[in-house]
């Protein structure tokens, strides 16, 4: 199953990399909320995480509601990883249709339940078949 | 590249952006205007396309938005790649001293240094050294001057502007603006000049400081609750490596086994309890009736050897038939065994030893209190079937076939064509010399259900061995080898 990681900090990034990879995960990660889209329109991960703080044209909010507004990417599982904790911003997350919401410092095995139980789902609806 | 104008590379990254904002802006004036607008027509008004077919006019909308999105996305890209292209060929990316770069770009303009604390900025100098030849080409021309200072935290470039006779100025002064915007600085148009705000590098080098420290802040944080987690799955982790290496007995049928023998220990003793326990009021009488002493001891020690049998039915009827298994010392077993035997050794005068050195441990993994049975069963039999005076020995050792426990009594041997039957209690062992051969019996089957062998061989003669000490040619020696843990 393959997860998209986009985050800006790299020592997270590396973090979350290591702990999705050690499960079987095939793992890639963007660092701008650009990059993250074009990473998921071309790859089409099972599972996407996503900072809401990202560098560059597009914040996590923005690059939610382009992924949900895109065919290929509408219905792929996003979690939202972020230090911003308020409730405004985790409603409007949810709004922008986030399926889960992480606060920094986050569990890990918590949030590697929450990708196995999405990354199945996700994989259960898209079936789409891995590339050679 | 031209000297003041922007190169066709810049206006198209210009233009691009220019066109998304503009996208970005006619959608959510559609999005406002629908939400305005009064409900669509029925079908039956809806206007007919050219050749037939009825279409919502939205639709259209959508389309061209789509279709616009879609040109942007590629530009947008296409931009990108170029502009990565340019940085992989830039000259130089680093601190760059605006005030020698305007000298080093505009060698005719006058050039005002404002005394201050640098005039060094952070970037790609290729971007710098444009920025400034296009801010002084809208300077009063040839000559013209340009004023370099610090101010706070920033680096001001300001020019006096000229004749605004270029038709492209108002281009070249967006880019300007999007350059200072993609450095973290501005681009002010005031009066008669124009003034290029960028963040000096010291600025910069804070900013970046303190976007590295929060990083650091979060990335230990999140390493903090990844240690934790870790630990906790470690802890887990043995807890689930004992309860899943737990099994000592292999399937049910050596449960069974164990089970029916505890049954059958616990049957046993309690027979012999009610048997010999009106044994203590009949010696009373007899007594009365003018006994000899020696029979009295012998009835005496009859006794004893019947509440000894019933202590260890007692104790193996009392095991646990499925015992959880643990990493057990076999020599602080046999250390165990050799107490309980010198116990029973006292009244013979029979001495039990263990052979193992100081500090010696050697672990198998089974079920303690069965192991801890055995040994005592072993040293038991062997104490009854040695002389008085003898020495019993206990013995462990790791041998390449696994841990062995062996106990060599001092008493009569057994012959190795008697060996079997002894071992299934189908022969009086009288007929060796030998005591009940039930105790090695109940070993056998306990070594059996903790997954051990039981063998029977000849003692080794024994060095320095007189009549006090046993037979030098030894008597019956009983091995319990053990599975490698």
């Amino acid at each position: 199953m393959r997860v998209l990681i986009v985050e800006d900090s790299d020592s997270i990034c590396r973090m979350i990399e290591a702990l999705v990879a050690a499960r079987g995960f095939e793992v890639r990660s963007a660092s701008t909320g650009a990059r993250g889209l074009e990473e998921a329109f071309a790859w089409k991960p099972h599972v996407i995480l996503l900072d809401i703080n990202l560098p560059g044209s597009y914040d996590g909010l923005e690059v939610c509601t382009k992924l949900r507004s895109d065919p290929g990417t509408k219905d792929t599982p996003i979690i939202i990883i972020s230090a911003m904790n308020d409730d405004e911003v985790k409603r409007q997350v949810i709004a922008n249709g986030a399926n889960a919401f992480y606060e920094k410092p986050f569990s890990p095995l918590a949030l590697l339940k929450e990708i196995e139980a999405l990354a199945k789902k996700s994989e259960a609806a898209l079936k789409i078949p891995r590339e050679v | 590249m031209s000297k003041g104008r922007l190169t066709r590379q810049e206006l198209s990254w210009l233009l691009t952006q220019e066109a998304q904002n503009a996208a970005e802006r006619l959608r959510v004036g559609v999005q406002v205007l629908r939400t305005h607008a009064p409900p669509p027509p029925p079908p039956d008004v809806v206007i007919s396309q050219d050749g037939g077919g009825e279409q919502d006019p939205r639709h259209h909308v959508d389309a061209s938005l789509d279709a616009l999105d879609d040109v942007m996305k590629m530009l947008s890209n296409l931009n990108q790649r170029q502009s990565s292209t340019q940085l992989a060929a830039a000259p130089r990316r680093g601190r760059i001293d605006l005030a020698a770069l305007i000298v080093e770009v505009a060698p005719e303009a006058r050039v005002s240094i404002e005394p201050g604390s640098g005039t060094e900025v952070y970037g790609d100098e290729a971007d710098f050294r444009r920025m400034i030849q296009v801010l002084i080409g809208h300077g009063t021309g040839e000559g013209s001057s340009v004023t370099v200072r610090r101010d706070g935290d920033d680096v001001r470039v300001s020019t006096t502007l000229g004749p605004d006779s270029s038709p492209t100025a108002g281009t070249e002064r967006a880019w300007l603006s999007r350059m200072a915007l993609r450095y973290g600085g501005r681009h002010d148009l005031e009066g008669g000049n124009e003034t290029l705000v960028l963040p000096a590098e010291q600025s910069a080098d804070r900013n970046e400081r303190d976007a590295l420290r929060k990083e650091l802040d979060e990335a230990r944080a999140q390493g903090e609750v990844y240690a934790r987690e870790l630990a906790a799955v470690f802890d887990r982790g043995e807890e689930v490596a004992t309860v899943s290496s737990v099994p000592p007995a292999p399937g049910p049928p050596t449960a069974d086994r164990f089970a029916t023998i505890t049954k059958v220990c616990a049957g046993v003793a309690s027979e012999l309890r009610a048997t010999l326990g009106p044994l203590t009021k009949e010696l009373g009488s007899l007594r009365r009736h003018d006994v000899t002493d020696e029979q009295l001891d012998t009835l005496r020690r009859r006794l004893s050897h019947a509440q000894e049998l019933v202590a260890s039915l007692r104790s193996i009827g009392g095991l646990p038939a499925q015992e959880l298994a643990t990493d057990v010392d076999l020599v602080e077993v046999a250390r165990a065994a050799a107490r309980d035997g010198n116990v029973f050794g006292e009244r013979n005068q029979v001495t039990v030893l263990v052979k193992a050195s100081e500090g010696q441990r050697l672990y198998v993994r089974c079920g303690p209190k069965a192991v801890a049975a055995l040994a005592r069963e072993l040293a038991a039999h062997a104490v009854a079937a040695s002389p008085r005076g003898a020495v019993v020995e206990i013995s462990v050792s790791d041998d390449p076939t696994g841990p062995r426990l062996v106990v060599d009594d001092a008493g009569s041997p057994l012959p190795a064509s008697g060996r079997r039957a002894f071992l299934a209690l189908e022969t009086h062992a009288g007929q060796y010399a030998r005591p009940s051969g039930l105790p090695i019996f109940m070993a056998a089957e306990l070594a059996a259900c903790v997954g051990a062998r039981l063998e029977l061989s000849d003692a080794p003669a024994r060095e320095g061995a007189d009549a006090t000490t046993g037979p030098a040619g030894g008597g019956l020696r009983v091995a319990v080898t053990f599975n490698k843990t």
